[in-house]
């Protein structure tokens, strides 16, 4: 009797708070009107729901799906001399790869921690001070039903856990870059890190390659770098990549997908803000406010965007677009030509040429300091008006280093023109 | 004299040891101001290596006199093996240029033994860089490295480091889900699994134009005919 007690104690007590009020560990505390019971493996396979995410995803053929990667081995460029029609069929080829590289990841619950005992042998009790664990090696044996069983040190003689069982396959059957042990880049600083550099891609498709998806640290780290990308609102990184459809469908569970419709929004795509809604009403289906069959994109969005008042700071370039039909871009050319304008007033005129004949020899000019060494020539040639530099700049600091830099190269450049 | 086992292990963890002691860098100065030069010294023999943190590693590779120094190549192309004959031909690499108690025991020390601020290591991804074949994430040869086994061995162990700590990335292979394992529900076969780089162009674009037709050899065709006609043209001949 007072076994059964205990044991119903400790039961209870092992149950996180979390857990108690929801179901999945999809669902975050922190929102509330969550429908509870909700079964998001079901829900994500659901055909529309696919669908919806799918449709999402664009494919970005060259700067992210196919964007140049280090690889194991080199490989030699390839070009090809092709019609318009063959190009576009080639086009068509690559994008049809491509729909396979933007396979989803499984949006999967955590996994069971259940151990079954098979013998309790009290003569074995403390024959050694470690356990000791049997794996099945036998050829036909997968990953998932491999056997694998640990002898406690009390004698006990149990079926490995899921992580030993991971632990043990990593260890017998080694494939490049999943070692035996999770890498420092899963956990802070370095994960930190890798995020402030914009490999978020590259993190989370490690973590895909080393976890199963159904691993509890795999939902954990995959939920993290959402919640960041979310805050920081740096939805480029994962666009067009297979975690953007996890990505969206969290966003969508959570009931937090303004600052994603914001994105779109600014870039002036309406169908993707309007699936981005659909997608939330399914998921999270509410009789209030629901889509008549007949509305058009922009109806769909206009009256979330109606219902959702308090989101108003949050969908700023969304509000923009939707009564001025001006993308976010524009709108920031438009700043700074203003900016420009208003700017002779309190100083001196940015449109004028500050480089002139007078000056362009000295400090003043274009070679600054280094006019000192070099003497400059200037030379009148047919299309400019104005003179050619003597000098050249030195190339950028050591060597290339492949193309896979063309990405931040292009980023600096952004930088520049802002 | 050739390191023992127990003497090449007893360096690494020296070198560990002086990496780890760096948790706490103070404030690097500027390159300017601590100005840091290359060490012309050429005859380095029984001379000591000055040991640097990474922060002024790091630094250092910035400056002007690293970029004068090798200008802009990575440092390996500027050095040369003392060598007779084809590059194909040479000895193999020497084991170490630093001895066991830091000195350097010859004077041509391998490209990056020589210089005083570097060293492999994670935190620099920029050096290990100039080490890897271009678009891969593997190191080139040693022998065209230029590099002692040390440095080598240094070198491999500092780039996976590198790859686990983030600072260097690469593809990583891709995983193809089969659903039907992960949902009850789901009945539609997984597609053809793809892997990165996989794609070949001649499978995209197979080249219509040209078209090599198999080698035909001379099976079941009827070259007796030659024979039977012989008799005709023979007999000509006559």
């Amino acid at each position: 009797m007072l076994k059964v007690k205990l044991r119903l104690c400790c039961a209870l007590a092992r149950i996180p708070p979390t857990d108690a009020r929801f179901s999945s560990q999809w669902i975050k505390v922190s929102t509330s009107t969550t429908p509870e019971n909700v079964n998001v493996e079901k829900l994500f396979v659901e055909k529309d729901v696919q669908k919806l995410l799918t449709d999402l995803t664009e494919i970005d053929l060259e700067n992210k799906v196919f964007r140049p990667r280090r690889t194991s081995i080199q490989q030699r460029s390839h070009f090809a001399l092709m019609t318009d029609e063959r190009l576009e069929k080639t086009r068509e080829r690559m994008r049809e790869e491509a729909r396979r590289f933007l396979q989803f990841v499984p949006v999967k619950e955590p996994r069971q921690e259940s151990v079954q005992v098979l013998a309790k042998d009290a003569e074995l009790q403390d024959f050694d001070t470690s356990k000791f664990v049997f794996t099945d090696i036998t050829f036909d044996a997968t990953d998932q039903d491999r056997t694998v069983v640990v002898r406690e040190p009390d004698g006990t003689l149990r079926t490995a856990n899921p992580e030993e069982h991971d632990r043990m396959n990593r260890t017998y059957y080694q494939k490049p870059n999943r070692p035996v042990n999770p890498p420092p880049l899963f956990s802070d600083p370095y994960l930190q890190n890798a995020l402030d550099k914009d490999e978020h891609e590259f993190v989370l498709d490690w973590a895909c390659w080393f976890y199963e998806p159904d691993d509890p640290s795999y939902i954990r780290l995959s939920q993290f770098i959402f919640d960041r990308i979310n805050e920081s609102s740096k939805f480029n990184v994962i666009t067009s990549t297979r975690h953007f459809g996890p990505f969206a469908f969290y966003l969508a569970l959570n009931d937090n997908i303004p600052r994603l419709l914001n994105y779109f929004g600014g870039l002036g795509r309406l169908a993707d803000c309007a699936n981005l809604v659909r997608l939330q009403k399914t998921v999270r289906p509410d009789w209030r406010v629901t889509i008549a069959q007949g509305d058009s994109d922009e109806k769909i969005v206009k009256d979330f965007v109606k219902q959702n008042a308090r989101f108003r700071d949050e969908i700023s370039d969304l509000n923009t677009f939707l009564n001025t039909g001006k993308l976010k871009l524009e709108v920031e050319q438009e700043h700074h030509a203003v900016r420009e304008r208003v700017a002779p007033r309190f100083g001196f005129d940015k449109r004028r040429t500050r480089i002139t004949s007078a000056n362009i020899r000295g400090a003043d000019g274009p070679l600054g300091e280094l006019s000192e060494m070099y003497s400059v020539k200037v030379v009148k040639s047919e299309g400019s008006g104005e003179g050619a530099e003597g000098a050249e700049k030195k190339g950028g600091e050591g060597r290339g280093k492949g193309r896979w830099n063309r990405r931040n190269q292009k980023k600096s450049d952004d930088d520049k023109k802002e | 004299m050739l390191a023992t086992g127990g003497t090449v292990a007893r360096r690494l963890i020296h070198s560990s040891y002086r990496l780890a002691c760096e948790g706490k860098t103070k404030e690097v100065p500027t390159p300017e101001e601590a100005g840091y030069a290359y060490n012309h010294v050429d005859r380095k023999k029984g001379m000591y290596k000055p040991q640097h943190s990474i922060a002024e590693q790091i630094s250092y590779m910035k400056s002007k006199s690293y970029a004068d120094a090798y200008k802009g190549l990575p440092i390996y192309r500027w050095y040369k093996r003392n060598i007779k004959g084809q590059s194909k031909l040479q000895p193999p690499p020497r084991l170490f240029c630093i001895d066991k108690h830091g000195r350097f025991n010859l004077n041509h020390a391998c490209p990056v033994c020589r210089d005083e601020y570097l060293y492999f290591d994670y935190r620099n991804p920029s050096l290990l860089e100039q080490f890897l074949a271009d678009g891969t994430d593997q190191p080139i040869d040693i022998l065209k490295s230029g590099l002692c086994r040390e440095q080598y061995t240094l070198l491999r162990a500092q780039l996976l480091k590198a790859k686990e700590h983030g600072t260097i990335t690469f593809g990583v292979e891709f995983r193809n889900f089969d659903y039907r394992l992960y949902y009850k529900d789901w009945t539609a076969e997984p597609g053809k699994p793809v892997e990165r780089a996989g794609i070949r162009l001649q499978d995209i674009h197979p080249d219509p134009l040209v078209h090599f037709p198999t080698f035909k050899n001379d099976k079941n065709n009827d070259w007796d005919e030659w024979w039977i006609r012989h008799d005709k043209f023979a007999r000509k001949a006559k």
